[in-house]
């Protein structure tokens, strides 16, 4: 035999072997490297740089190329550690054999080079061939024209590629750690050591409590959308503590309590599964928990950003009233003439007709009076001089003058001419602003149509590590479990009752953390609702039907993946 | 009538391509009266965990009848069969087959509870078989700490809380050491005496010393059996071994 083969050749065969663990762990580094390459591929487009309000969305997306590439990192960690903790004994076996852990770490090497190889190059294939669909997709949430043309931008495929190598050479030390530490009689052993059963941590539970308390009471008495948006990180760390926790000691203590309880307890339904959770919740917890924040990470990013862009023709019908406008923050009345005379002054040199002009002034948020285009007159009470609407009590006086102009004319022309002539006028504050609004409305829509793109890209990312978890956690489950219901079935259990306690005890450590990052969504409502406000969005029913249809399909999405993940359990079981 | 009757078993295993079967059983024949305490030895091969899974209701026979008080259990139903199990026989394992996630209690309460029975009952019936077993301190530990005679015990205890004709053990010394093979194979012994009927596949000397019948298997066939009657452990133990020393030189061709 080729001695120098020898490795390369044992490293392909254990990777074959080892076919239903690594299948989706190669799977997924494929898809988050296709991932990286295409946000990159979008953050360097030519064709999106020359659209209008792109610097916000290639901002954006320069952001999101690095959330992707920590989130893969994280991912293929999580995945390496179990497939490496699966490998145990044959790993041991070999050492057994006459391997030494050099060769090892050799055989390591060359099996971390496949699958890296495997992932890039799988990765950035399917990236290029999935790259002119996400254009597509962008620049029609954008509602921007399609650039011609296909390109591969090399910055970006070296990029991945090197991200990913980075990923990998990592993930080989961490291996190599790991191989270091342990012993060969460990080795063979593997996974086969008893657990001891966890014991209840009051403590921790009680901080989980308070963590998640805390993080609840902050989203409901938020009361600022300011504050909303600088507390939301805050209250996101507190829930996800809580959440870990709670899952941790909370379930345990729960769990404890039902066996306690002798009537539920010693009943056939709940008995087995009771005590099965129990047995492993320890490490359960920490993957029910991780399913639980991703699955919420995915409703609260899409729900949101799907809410703004189904809104966005509300918010520009608040925020863009006119096609040019100008507000005068903590003006006065005597304000309101000076700006009306430079409006009419520079439509009579420009030559443009102004329609629907509006002048007024009006206490607390605009929106109220200003997005009834030409409805404003029932409002009007005359006071000092001019027309105001509302009352002090609403907060500070704005001035608010506008108009819509005809098609031919240039907006922007317009508004210039009116921002610099209003500069020079002696007005009672500096906060005067005038605005292009056509200009501002198609910003406005690609940059919320970039935030709904990246919300889905993201939340798609985020769906995809929840359903890797689910996959192996059913997996590895499947092969401990199978042996307790031989077990079970010598003793008299019949085969329904076996599928009844597995389908109760699965269908109970599945739906919990959907039920509970349902909870987490709606808990964090009230807070996202103001940091939607912020946007200029108050459409409540709105974000209401935008969350509930984001859960629905979330949860159909995860039934589907629950029913394929439970049909590979009982397939693993009944051997 | 005997309590199990065992007619003309054979079983035959043919291959998947329908090649020249094995036969496993060739033709067995014993009875079983209620009250015995009997050994079946033999060599690996000898068709020992056959005739037991048979027994067990797990395998069917290719011709033969196994009667049960008198039922022929190849007319019950298959979807019947695991209650039919559960209520009837009891099982001991070599290598134990607890569950790891349960206590002690919980495993020997198992086939009750999947019997549906309400927790005063289990609770009724566990107490004096812990007593008799002596694993009454033990009741609330986990099967990892526990000795392998101990575990045994607890095995034996879950095929005996629920009061079945027959006690089914399948080399319950095998992965015993010999100081918890002798205590086993006493109590044993002792639930013999209050009358619990066992049937243990062995092929240990030791073990088979103290039962108070063995029967030998050869090739699938009943080669031998000896009654105990007055004898001392000692002096079966002397008779077993020459028996096997007989049957084994037998095996190469010598009358």
């Amino acid at each position: 035999m080729n001695k120098l083969g020898f490795y390369p050749r044992l490293a392909a065969r254990s990777l074959r072997l080892n076919g239903k663990f690594y299948l989706p762990y190669l799977l997924s580094g494929m898809v988050s490297a296709a991932m990286l390459y295409d946000i990159l591929f979008l953050n360097m487009n030519q064709g999106i740089y020359y659209l209008k309000g792109a610097n916000a969305v290639q901002g954006l997306l320069g952001f999101g190329a690095m959330v992707v590439a920590l989130f893969s990192f994280a991912l293929i960690c999580y995945t390496n550690g179990f497939l490496m903790k699966r490998r145990q004994k044959e790993l041991g076996l070999y050492n057994v054999l006459g391997m030494e852990k050099r060769h090892m770490a050799r055989l390591l090497l060359w099996e971390t080079i496949y699958a890296a190889l495997i992932c890039i190059v799988g990765g950035l294939i399917l990236g290029v061939l999935l790259s002119k669909l996400f254009l597509l997709l962008l620049c029609a949430v954008m509602q921007a024209e399609v650039p011609f043309g296909f390109e591969v931008p090399q910055d970006a495929v070296i990029y991945t590629a090197v991200a990913f190598g980075a990923i990998f050479l990592l993930n080989y030390l961490l291996n190599l750690l790991r191989l270091g530490r342990v012993k060969p009689i460990e080795l063979l052993k593997g996974t086969e050591s008893g657990e001891r059963e966890p014991k209840t941590k009051w403590l921790l539970a009680i901080l989980g409590l308070l963590a998640m308390g805390a993080g609840y009471f902050l989203s409901l008495t938020v009361s600022d959308p300011l504050n909303a948006l600088l507390l939301f990180f805050l209250a996101v760390i507190l829930v996800i503590v809580g959440t870990y926790c709670l899952f941790t000691a909370g379930s345990i203590a729960l769990l404890k309590a039902l066996r306690k309880n002798k009537r539920y307890y010693y009943q056939t339904r709940h008995f087995t599964a009771v005590s099965g959770m129990l047995h492993r919740m320890k490490r359960n917890a920490a993957g029910l928990a991780a399913i639980c924040i991703l699955s919420t990470m995915v409703l609260v990013t899409v729900s949101t950003t799907l809410c703004l862009y189904m809104g966005v023709s509300d918010i520009l019908d608040r925020m863009y009233c006119r096609d040019v406008q100008t507000y005068v923050n903590y003006g006065a009345p005597e304000d309101l003439p000076k700006v009306k005379a430079v409006y009419e002054q520079k439509a009579r040199e420009l030559g443009v007709q102004m329609q629907d002009f509006a002048a007024l002034c009006f206490y607390g948020p605009a929106t109220e009076y200003t997005n009834n285009r030409t409805d404003i007159e029932p409002y009007l009470k005359r006071a000092n001089g001019a027309d105001v609407v509302g009352d002090p009590a609403d907060g500070p006086m704005r001035v608010y003058v506008g108009c819509n102009l005809p098609a031919d004319a240039d907006a922007s022309l317009f508004s210039a001419a009116v921002e610099v002539a209003t500069h020079d006028l002696e007005l009672s504050t500096t906060w005067c602003f005038t605005d292009d609004c056509r200009a501002g409305r198609t910003d406005f829509w690609s940059s919320l149509g970039g935030f709904f793109f990246i919300g889905l890209f993201l939340g798609s990312l985020f769906l995809m590590a929840a359903v890797l978890i689910v996959y192996y956690k059913q997996v590895s489950e499947g092969y401990e479990d199978a042996r307790s219901f031989v077990i079970m079935q010598q003793v008299g259990m019949t085969q329904r009752e076996v599928k009844e306690s597995i389908r109760s005890q699965v269908s109970t450590v599945f739906f919990l953390p959907l039920i509970a990052a349902a909870c987490h969504t709606i808990g964090a409502f009230p807070m996202t609702k103001k940091i939607l406000l912020l946007f200029g969005l108050s459409n409540t029913r709105l974000f209401l039907l935008c969350s509930a249809a984001t859960v629905l399909i979330f949860a159909i999405v995860y039934y589907g993946i629950y029913r394929l993940t439970a049909r590979e359990y009982y397939r693993i079981v009944k051997r | 009538m005997p309590l199990l009757e065992v007619k003309n078993l054979r079983k035959v295993y043919t291959t998947r391509l329908g090649g020249t079967g094995v036969e496993a059983l060739k033709n067995v024949s014993f009875a079983v009266e209620s009250g015995e305490f009997v050994a079946i030895m033999g060599e690996s091969g000898s068709g020992k965990t056959t005739l037991l899974n048979i027994l067990a209701a797990l395998d069917r026979p290719s011709s033969g009848r196994v009667l049960l008080n008198g039922e022929d259990m190849a007319g019950v139903r298959e979807r019947d069969l695991t209650a039919f199990r559960r209520d009837n026989l009891g099982f001991v394992f070599q290598d134990f087959n607890l569950l790891d996630a349960f206590t002690v209690r919980d495993n020997i309460f198992l086939p009750l509870i999947l019997a549906g029975k309400d927790f005063e009952e289990m609770n009724a019936r566990l107490l004096p078989l812990a007593e008799t077993l002596g694993i009454n301190a033990l009741l609330n530990k986990f099967p990892y700490e526990l000795s392998g005679g101990q575990k045994q015990r607890t095995a034996v205890a879950r095929a005996l809380i629920t009061r079945p004709a027959i006690l089914l053990a399948d080399e319950p010394t095998g992965a015993l050491d010999s100081k918890a093979s002798d205590s086993l194979l006493k109590v044993f012994e002792s639930l013999n005496a209050q009358g619990q009927t066992i049937l243990m596949v062995t092929h240990s000397v030791t073990a088979a010393s103290h039962a108070k019948r063995t029967l030998f298997l050869r090739d699938g066939m009943i080669y031998h059996q000896l009654y105990r009657g007055q004898r001392t452990g000692g002096e079966m133990f002397a008779e077993i071994s020459h028996t096997l020393t007989v049957m084994t030189s037998g095996e190469n061709g010598h009358e």
